[in-house]
């Protein structure tokens, strides 16, 4: 729990925390997108270069990151694997069955090893230098458009507020009701499966409950001061858009068509 | 049974983040069969201080003695149970530990987590309900079914249960009615008086240090800065001044009233009986 790295604000002033949150959710996304374009290796070093970039720039230590991967990497390195035994083509290293190991397959394993281990580092990037709140900020930016159709922006913004706000009570909430617990000779994490998911009743429990009070009174408390979601709304948190945002997207679209020309010309022409 | 702590101090961790020292070098002993108060301002390390007695918290540094047993940083989660079995602990708002269908189980939860028998545990949860002053009809309710203050009954009551030797508690009155806050430490007194058990109370009530406790430990920046008698810290108007305390009521009327007269009185007032004595005693009602 204590060491999920992703979805952790670290406060800074770096260039990257100066930046509009929707400059960085739309550069993020577009990231995901980029990162499918590479097909050559130049493209995949130059997309390296990009994610350490960016880390460089938010100011926090490469550790941090390469933690973050961490609990990640066994997923990675599964569908790595699969990517490498079963892709055939090109010169053919080893052959039993099914698996092949060729390299295609090898080529192919590098870069979803590439894909998975950037986009995990840049997305952290975005979510350790924006505060959650200001990317709902920016998820109601960019679903506003969607309001002539009925969707519910304003709910759906006030609810994501809200869920984010509470995510620190919840821990420490777990945290009390867990020491509570072992206090009254409670043990976690000791026994069989089915032992260990019994032991959990007791801080689940208590949990649900509290949490359900709590939004029953948070409601309350919205209704009484007067809240309507319908209503017009003006903003605590004004977002500024700055030359600066502009050249960030500029730089993120330089990346696509680069990588889109570097697909378009043959290098086996060139050696 | 006694608490020793020798040059103790802890921290907290949350990821790749530590905290200050919470408890910073902590280095005083609790007696058996006190009533000890530990008093501060918000973030001195009271509830630090308490969650080291029964290892919730593990001290980076020193040890810390609760009668025969030892909690020392690298021995890890061993003989805690052992200690946890003697050491009763309430929380702040310990109705928010409540879990269980009904209000037998939830009592019976501790006793049972700690070897009894499910007959043994129940008879125990029928003593303690009826001891935090409870009908034993509640037994077969849910404990989401009680009221506020029945719910925190329950929950201490979850705590005696398990007959500890000690009993350790985070403001157990707040929140509460004054009745209720009052019959509630009437009843942590009677636990003191009639069975002996040493009871550690954090509080910032000064009502509740001078009229319950013996002891009191002043705690500042994870440092317990004084621990002596409670007559004593509220006789030393340095001392009080110094960190920022407040006095009982009585003790600020009779400090007022010294003022007014010019004179003091002959004896330190703490509570309200006291005070009425000594005034009739000097002839001023």
């Amino acid at each position: 729990m204590n060491k999920l790295i992703l979805g952790r604000y670290f406060p800074g002033d770096s260039l990257l925390h100066l930046l509009d949150p929707r400059t960085k959710l739309l550069g993020g996304i577009a990231f995901i997108f980029i990162s499918f374009l590479a097909k050559h290796i130049v493209s995949l070093i130059l997309l390296w270069g990009f994610s350490f970039l960016v880390m460089k720039l938010s100011g926090v230590k490469f550790k941090v990151y390469f933690r973050g991967v961490r609990p990640l990497i066994w997923l990675i390195l599964f569908t790595v694997t699969l990517q490498i035994l079963f892709t055939a083509g090109g010169r053919i290293y080893f052959e039993w069955g099914p698996i092949t190991i060729s390299e295609f397959g090898l080529v192919n394993g590098l870069f979803i090893f590439s894909r998975f281990v950037m986009i995990v580092l840049v997305t952290t990037v975005i979510t350790l230098t924006t505060k959650p709140i200001d990317l709902t900020d920016a998820i109601h930016f960019f679903l506003k458009p969607l309001k002539p159709f009925k969707v519910p922006v304003e709910q759906i913004t006030i609810m994501l507020t809200i869920s984010i706000r509470f995510i620190p009570n919840l821990f420490d909430e777990t945290q009390k009701v867990m020491d509570a617990q072992k206090a009254r000779g409670a043990v976690f994490g000791e026994g069989s499966l089915f032992q260990q998911m019994k032991a959990l009743v007791p801080i689940f429990l208590p949990l649900f409950s509290n949490s359900l009070n709590r939004a029953e009174e948070l409601a309350d408390a919205l209704e009484v001061r007067g809240y309507q979601s319908s209503n017009p709304r003006s903003s605590f948190r004004q977002m500024h858009w700055k030359w600066q945002d502009s050249a960030c997207l500029f730089a993120i679209l330089l990346l696509a068509s680069v990588l889109i020309w570097l697909n378009s010309i043959n290098f086996l022409n060139i050696f | 049974m006694q608490i020793k702590f020798e040059r103790v101090s802890a921290d907290y961790q949350f990821g790749p983040v530590r905290t200050p020292l919470v408890l910073n070098n902590v280095n005083t002993s609790i007696p058996a069969g006190s009533f000890t108060a530990v008093i501060g301002h918000t973030g001195a390390g009271k509830s630090s201080l308490l969650k080291v007695i029964n290892g919730l918290l593990l001290p980076k540094e020193g040890t810390v003695r609760v009668g025969d047993f030892s909690i020392e940083p690298g021995k890890g989660q061993k003989g805690l149970k052992e200690i946890r079995k003697r050491v009763g602990m309430v929380f702040q708002f310990p109705e928010s530990q409540l879990f269980a269908e009904t209000v037998e189980k939830d009592i019976c939860f501790g006793p049972m987590n700690f070897g009894m028998s499910e007959g043994e545990a129940k008879q125990k949860a029928r003593k303690a309900l009826q001891f935090v002053g409870l009908d034993e009809i509640l037994l077969k309710r849910s404990p989401f079914a009680l009221s506020g203050g029945q719910m925190r009954r329950v929950a201490i009551a979850g705590v005696l249960a398990m007959e500890p030797d000690i009993l350790v508690l985070d403001e157990p009155g707040a929140g509460l009615d004054p009745d209720g806050k009052d019959e509630i430490m009437k009843m942590i007194c009677s636990l003191h008086k009639e069975k002996g058990l040493t009871i550690v109370l954090v509080t910032h009530d000064m009502e509740d240090v001078a009229r319950f406790a013996e002891d009191v430990i002043v705690m500042e920046s994870g440092k317990s800065v004084f621990h002596g008698k409670v007559r004593e810290l509220f006789n030393n108007d340095d001392l009080v001044k110094n960190w920022n305390l407040d006095y009982p009521e009585a003790r600020k009327f009779q400090i007022k009233l010294e003022e007014r007269l010019g004179r003091k009185l002959p004896r330190l007032c703490m509570t309200k009986e006291e005070l009425a004595e000594t005034l009739i005693e000097v002839g001023l009602v």
